[in-house]
């Protein structure tokens, strides 16, 4: 009459109780978690109307579109108003960009900006208090680092224009003054160039510069290259991984001219000295599929490679934690003149 | 542990489940309310609904594929949705129990025995899947016109199938089975010929009002919380106020309340979601069951047995629902939930009979297009059937909705009601707008109903569209129904007082209510000048309440004057503002006037949302209106080109 | 029970069982619905009508110096004149580049002058001018700042500045990009010719912006994810357009740091205005004055592809002359 099974309550059933108890368990948790990660639609602030959202509260939504931003709620640092000039007045409210808005204010050009570790722009129309149709604009990027407002600076620096004594890095064009100092590079663009308005964007500058602290350390990069046979305002600096080289970030790449020819210098400064050779490597291996051949292996700069690929020539060595070479030389001579002077004024520094 | 006390806790789970949801489903970010809360998952759970949306819309929304996960198990494991998950079978079970406390032995193995009406709720079933086929049918016959090719390729893979489950001995008459099938066809394909029209192919989801999960949410949602909200539990900003909760809640009593007479009476006999799963357990591999056939007859398994399905002789499959009773309760470890069938043998089918099945097929195919003969649907519908924003056009409306309560349960202004019989008997219970109820009307930034419908029978809308903002800007807002003023009620208009009400409280812009000035003579309104001092005229025989006319709306007609306003009175005098052209002359007669700003409604700026007639002071039937014309959602409702 | 006979019936319970299950699921999967139902009516999407006059194709003038108003006179006189484009009654769009908010020495946007010429030259054609752009910063300001709203103004021209409800979705046949996508419809159901007026400048993503990228101040919408894939949305813009003449004003040529510029550093005087009806050549000879090679962008290929043109200028046999 009884089976072969065991007492109630038996292991199976157990067994297959608990495993049921832990699925209601894991349900139950999955729930719960939702609700502690859960981010109220009114703090994030989100779209502008877009969302279906969970309809927790029939609530305000949605920023007007296309006009431009007011104030945000702290007034930043950087704000223009901060270094308006005396005899000039406010025109237009001022705008705030972030990097998802950038475009709208800048279009095309907010990639260069975006790439280079773009943090926020601020910018303001001011018009002379009496003459109204002389106006300026003024733009503060927020790069984030020196480093990267130096990026922005060098990569749009227009050829041939003059260096201005408002900063330590800062050029004037007829009807602009551009600047990088700190963390920020601003730009101040104005709609007629009178002699009124330039003397207002520099005094806009000069204030910039003596508010805002952190400019005072010169960048360790631009001392580092020789100034001999350089050409004026072509250090520069890209953020983006240089030369197509992955890994090859956070280069400068200065212009020398070396009886009539051009020779592009370059210079990085890795994390370590392993680092630093890892990349050199890097380079040099980068050009052999395309054809890259080395020449001269022993050369006055200790332990540089020396390459020839279709007509141009190219150096690299390391100096310690500094990954430094020639990327264009017409000719090995003038690639090996520049390597050596860049690699004693790097063995200088003592670095 | 034993398995029936994780039944127990199953149970507990689900039903505290169902309880919490319901009373969280109010908007806002607490804890205590909406956030992050799934409020709908038990809804999506259910088979029945996933079931009758893709009957009458061919699609399977969204969380409703959840179902799918309980029918694969079902599937595999028998009905353990009734006896473990669903709510309404726990109550029932609750108060069943309770309602056999205390019998003797015999009395409650009697209330546990198979009763040949437990086959009513297949009937049920199919009559509600019927009445949703109507649109599958009708594409099933329009088919062929379209794709000539469908009537053979059909034949062959009917034929295979039939082929198949042969030799699987699924069929037992292989003859049979095929020439019906080609009659079918046949039929299918020369009915294609004749085209239904829209009659023929209407659908309708009747499944919630029989449907134990969304008739559960219902009742608690908009009966049982809204009780114990006027009891001083607060869930909502202020007490809920339902329509027909009368019915709802006399229904779920009646429902609750039965099983002290049979235990679990609606899932033994009335539950169509249990009929399908009964339905669909026929092959699961693991079954109740007697591991061996010699038994002592004590019938102790059927004392407390749920699904009254026998488990001490042959066994009814299709009505056990896994509530592991019997298996608990045999003192000789006979039962068990096993892969052999029962020793004692088992009967896997319903016991529905084929007359039966024939004669619910054919109610529920005619009640579909008999139900909308009324037009209701169409040119005879009702104006006061003011849906939600974001609903669907009516008849894709009626093909969605539940009637869970869900919509009506959070909507923050309470204006969101059960419908009675005004929309037809599918409309039952489906959300309208009643403006007399609630805090306002349809506020104006808000989409959460849409947010909360499990199947969308009110869509999720952004507010972009609701408003008419942004990529919606050519569409224009969302218009629920237009406004109509009652002229022969509204104050301004029929009874010389000045009321601007609702065109204040309009609030799109620009407003929807504009007024037009109308200045008319009070009633006993001419006096005749007895003196004028300065800015002040008293008047000859006048008794008048101290300032009655200093509101800021009455005026003064005197002789060679303009209409002048009056900004004091005495009981006899008034003052005026502003001075006189020429002073009036004792004797001559003066008129005192109300200015009336008289309302009048513009149909391209009203939006429907009825938070004037919420306003209107006129309390019982309001003196400004929506009805349904000119909604959005139905282009043939609009009123002006 | 014999045990082969539950065995056996076991086995096609659990084939059944597990056939069924994976008919539900297959069905389930096919029939589901992500998306849920849409709402009343969807707008109807049409493409934009062919705005160009069929005797005039091909045609292509360049003419230098340093005065707009005279340049691109004797530019319109080498092509047959306004007459041969604007006949009396018409209804003329100049769709000018307003993007920025910028002064018009910059040469960010359409000079105002060119505004002003071709509202005059149009209207003393018989035709009815209106002036529009959905710019990239606050339309109004845009308008004022350039000079272009007075110098429209002032030239009898109407300044259409775009509002959302101006916008109704279009679909470029054969397109990818730019299907359903809003459309200033306000200004283009409103014309029967429209005139592209673009500077020819320098843009850091698209290589440059002239005739063809013109277009994009047509678009509403959310146009900046087009950026993404701009040379194919250049090109669409070049199926979606037939317009009945563009400029390009090639007189202060943006070289570098475009499209907004900055600095008159960033400018060149190039001294050319180039005016046709095929913009496809118009802009591959633009590219030259950039220094750059056809080749070099992209989307003038994709172009001429979709038959909106050729990249063979030359092939047109331009009529070069100088206006001093």
């Amino acid at each position: 009459m009884a089976g072969p099974e065991g007492p109630r309550g038996s292991i199976s059933q157990t067994l297959i109780g608990v495993l049921i108890l832990l699925i209601l368990a894991g349900i139950a948790a999955t729930i719960l978690h939702r609700q502690l990660v859960y981010v109220s639609p009114l703090t994030a602030q989100a779209d502008g109307g877009k969302s279906t959202g969970t309809g927790n509260t029939p609530a305000v939504n949605g920023n007007a579109p296309s006009a431009a931003k007011p104030c945000q709620a702290e007034p930043s640092p950087a704000a223009p108003l901060r270094f308006m000039p005396p005899g000039l007045s406010e025109m237009t409210p001022e705008e705030s960009f972030g990097p998802d808005e950038l475009f709208e204010k800048i279009d095309g050009r907010a990639e260069l900006y975006l790439a280079a570790g773009f943090v926020a722009l601020h910018c303001q129309r001011f018009a002379d208090a009496q003459d109204c149709n002389q106006w300026m604009e003024t733009f503060v990027y927020d790069m984030g680092t020196p480093d990267n407002a130096y990026s922005v600076f060098s990569q749009q620096r227009r050829p041939g224009v003059k260096d201005s004594d408002v900063a330590q890095q800062a050029y004037m064009t007829q009807n602009s003054l551009h600047l990088a100092h700190s963390r920020y590079y601003v730009e101040i663009v104005q709609a007629t160039p009178t002699p009124r308005m330039t003397d207002a964007a520099v005094a806009f500058a000069r204030k910039f510069v003596a508010d805002i602290a952190g400019g005072g350390k010169k960048l360790v990069e631009l001392e580092l290259f020789p100034a001999d046979n350089l050409r004026p305002g072509s250090i520069s600096r890209a953020t983006e991984n240089q030369f197509g080289i992955e890994g090859l970030d956070n280069v400068y790449t200065a212009v020398y001219v070396v009886e009539g020819k051009t020779v592009t210098a370059f210079l990085s400064r890795r994390k370590s000295p392993q680092e630093a050779d890892i990349l050199a490597k890097a380079y040099a291996d980068f050009f052999l599929p395309f054809g890259a051949k080395t020449i001269a292996k022993d050369s006055p700069v200790g332990g540089a490679k020396t390459l020839e690929i279709d007509g141009t020539f190219k150096c690299v060595f390391t100096r310690g934690s500094l990954l430094a070479g020639v990327h264009e030389a017409p000719d090995a001579a003038s690639a090996r003149a520049v390597a050596e002077k860049m690699s004693r004024k790097l063995t200088e520094a003592g670095d | 542990m034993r398995i029936v006390t994780v039944r127990r806790i199953s149970q507990a789970f689900f039903l505290l489940m169902l309880l919490w949801m319901a009373m969280v489903t109010t908007p806002g970010d607490a804890w205590w309310r909406r956030r992050a809360w799934p409020v709908n998952w038990l809804l999506d759970l259910d088979p029945l609904t996933a079931v009758g949306t893709v009957l009458t819309t061919g699609k399977l929304y969204a969380g409703l594929a959840w179902a799918v996960v309980v029918i694969v198990l079902t599937i595999f494991l028998g009905r353990f949705f009734c006896g473990w998950v669903c709510p309404l079978g726990t109550i029932q079970q609750a108060v069943g129990w309770l309602g056999r406390r205390g019998r003797v032995l015999p009395r409650r193995i009697a209330f546990n025995q198979y009763h040949r009406g437990q086959s009513a709720k297949y009937y049920v079933l199919l009559f509600l899947l019927a009445a949703a086929s109507g649109g599958a049918l009708a594409w099933l016959v329009r088919a062929p016109q379209e794709r000539p090719l469908a009537i053979p390729v059909a034949a062959l893979a009917g034929l295979t199938i039939i082929a198949l489950l042969t030799i699987l001995r699924v069929i037992r008459r292989p003859v049979v089975a095929t020439v019906g099938y080609l009659v079918v066809l046949a039929a299918v394909a020369g009915l294609g010929l004749v085209a239904p029209g829209d009659l023929g192919s209407s659908a309708m989801l009747l499944t919630g009002l029989a449907d134990p999960i969304p008739l559960t949410y219902r009742s608690v949602s908009l009966a049982l919380l809204a009780v114990a909200e006027s009891a001083g539990l607060s869930l909502s900003p202020g007490q809920r106020w339902y329509e027909l909760s009368w019915l709802i809640g006399g229904v779920f009593l009646a429902v609750v309340l039965l099983n002290l007479a049979v235990p679990r009476f609606y899932c033994r006999f009335v539950c169509p979601l249990g009929a399908m799963l009964g339905v669909l357990n026929r092959w699961s591999i693991w079954r109740i069951g007697k591991r061996q056939a010699e038994c002592v007859q004590c019938k102790l398994c059927e004392a407390d047995c749920e699904g009254a399905c026998s488990p001490s002789g042959k066994i009814r499959i299709s009505e056990c629902v896994l509530c592991m009773n019997c298996l608990d309760a045999c003192k000789h470890n006979l039962i068990s939930y096993q892969r052999p069938k029962s020793a004692t043998g088992e009967v896997t089918s319903p016991d529905i009979s084929r007359r039966g099945v024939l004669a619910s097929l054919a109610t529920g195919l005619l009640a579909a297009p008999l139900l909308r003969l009324g037009a209701a649907t169409g040119a005879n519908y009702s104006a006061n059937l003011i849906r939600p924003p974001g609903a669907l056009e009516e008849e894709e409306f009626l093909r969605r909705c539940i009637k869970c309560g869900q919509c009506m349960r959070i909507c923050p202004s309470n204006v969101l009601q059960p419908a009675g019989l005004d929309g037809g008997l599918e409309a039952l219970w489906t959300p309208v707008l009643n403006n007399r109820i609630g805090s306002s009307g349809c506020q104006l930034n808000c989409n959460t109903c849409g947010s909360v419908c499990p199947t969308a029978a009110i869509r999720p809308i952004s507010l972009d569209e609701r408003l008419g903002r942004g990529e919606f800007a050519p569409a224009g807002p969302i218009r629920l129904g237009t406004a109509f003023l009652d002229r022969n009620r509204c104050l301004p208009w029929a009874m010389d007082r000045p009321c601007i009400v609702c065109q204040e409280n309009c609030p799109v812009s620009p407003k929807a209510i504009f007024v037009r000035e109308y200045f008319s003579t009070i009633r006993d309104g001419k006096f005749v000048v007895e003196a004028v001092s300065g800015a002040t005229m008293e008047l000859i025989n006048a008794t008048v309440q101290d300032g009655a006319w200093a509101t800021g709306d009455y005026y003064c007609r005197a002789k060679g004057n303009p209409r002048l306003a009056i900004v004091a009175n005495g009981a006899d005098s008034i003052t005026v503002a502003g001075p006189w052209r020429t002073a009036p002359p004792a004797g001559s007669e003066v008129e005192i006037q109300v200015r009336l700003q008289q309302p009048y409604v513009d149909p391209r700026a009203c939006v429907g949302c009825g938070i004037c007639e919420h306003e209107c002071p006129v309390s019982g039937l309001r003196a400004i209106r929506v009805t349904a014309e000119n909604e959005s959602r139905n282009a043939k409702r609009i009123l002006m080109p | 029970m014999s045990g082969d006979e539950r065995t056996g019936s076991l086995s096609r319970r659990e084939f059944l069982a597990g056939a069924a299950a994976a008919a539900v699921c297959a069905g389930a999967y096919w029939l589901r619905d992500t998306v849920g139902p849409k709402g009343p009516g969807q707008q109807v999407s049409t493409d934009l009508p062919d705005f160009s006059v069929p005797a005039t194709a091909g045609r292509m003038s360049i003419v230098t110096g340093a005065d707009r108003a005279k340049t691109v006179c004797r530019a319109i006189e080498a092509l047959g004149g306004i007459a041969a484009f604007v006949k009396p009654g018409d209804r003329v769009l100049l769709k000018v580049n307003a993007a920025f908010a910028i002064p018009a020495a910059l040469s960010a946007t359409t000079h105002p002058q060119l505004v002003a010429e071709l509202a005059g030259l149009c209207r003393s054609a018989g035709a009815t001018v209106l002036v529009s752009d959905n710019p990239i910063n606050d339309p109004a300001s845009c308008f004022a700042l350039s000079g272009i709203e007075s110098a429209a103004r002032g030239a009898g021209a109407k300044v259409l500045l775009p509002s959302d409800d101006q916008f109704r979705p279009i679909t470029v046949p054969g397109a990818r990009l730019l299907r359903h996508w809003p459309v200033l419809l306000g200004a283009l159901a409103a014309v029967n010719k429209v005139i592209g007026i673009a500077p020819l400048k320098h843009h850091q993503h698209a290589g440059a912006s002239m005739t063809i990228k013109n277009w994009y101040g047509l678009l509403g919408g959310r146009r900046n994810t087009l950026h993404q894939d701009i040379n194919t949305t250049i090109a669409e813009l070049a199926m979606m357009v037939r317009p009945t003449l563009v400029i390009l004003d090639g007189t202060t040529t943006m070289m570098r740091n475009g499209p907004t510029g900055g600095s008159l550093d960033d400018l060149a005087p190039t001294h050319t205005m180039i005016v046709g009806t095929d913009p496809v050549a118009i802009d591959a000879f633009g590219a030259t004055l950039l220094g750059l090679r056809p080749a070099d962008l992209p989307y003038l290929a994709m172009a001429e592809t979709a038959g909106r043109g050729t990249t063979d200028y030359e092939s047109l046999k331009p009529r070069r002359s100088e206006a001093s």
